[in-house]
């Protein structure tokens, strides 16, 4: 239910997140751009120990995706 | 008194990263993040919300993990009663919010541990990223 709801924000903002069982998903290059200018993360939130770019803030590889494209 | 707007950020923290716990006698709300600039907004958040008048706990788990720990019997019910047991945010407020107010809250979920779940291509050889690969932002909770 909280992803309904957390996929219903996002719809409002005029992105289109894919949803399943257990995920939301941002994955249009438009709306990764949108999420990138109007949403982004909190400043120096790190990615976690577990991932690849550990070391890096979020909104760091949020920018390598959008440079991705 | 604390602003709806207020309200749903602190309402979303507790609804990613958080829990209402405790027995009867003695309702907490904890709080818990990797992230020390999510713990600030956190507490920012309650002290508008409480008006600096609870007390307020942090701590490191076993597996290093900063938790953020309010003791607060008041508070506590009043976000069971705000959320309900399945940890919804507040629908009446989320629906009267306004775009500023949705960007905000998003964004505070969005960065709490777990999510998102950044799947980019990587080649090694060149040491940057694929052009035109499937990148994604993945919201799991």
């Amino acid at each position: 239910m909280l992803l309904l709801q957390v996929a219903e924000m996002l719809k409002k903002l005029g992105l289109s997140p894919q949803i399943s069982e257990s995920e939301i998903i941002i994955e249009k290059k438009r709306d990764i751009d949108k999420f990138s200018k109007e949403i982004r993360f909190v400043e120096d939130v790190p990615m976690s120990k577990n991932s690849k770019w550990f070391g890096l803030s979020k909104n760091e590889v949020l920018d390598f995706i959008i440079s991705s494209f | 008194m604390a602003s709806k707007e207020t309200i749903l950020k602190l309402a979303a923290l507790i609804s990613t990263d958080g829990c209402l716990t405790g027995n009867p006698k003695r309702l907490k709300i904890r709080f818990t993040n990797k992230a020390e600039s999510l713990h600030k907004i956190f507490v920012e958040l309650i002290k508008e919300v409480t008006g600096d008048k609870v007390g307020i706990v942090t701590f490191m788990n076993k597996d290093e993990v900063k938790t953020t720990e309010i003791n607060s019997n008041r508070l506590t019910r009043f976000f069971r009663w705000l959320m309900t047991k399945n940890k919804l945010l507040p629908v009446h407020i989320l629906e009267k919010s306004d775009e500023r107010t949705l960007r905000e809250v998003l964004k505070l979920m969005f960065s709490c541990d777990g999510s998102p779940v950044f799947t980019l291509k990587f080649d090694k050889r060149k040491k940057n990223l694929e052009k035109g690969q499937k990148n994604k932002i993945c919201f799991k909770k």
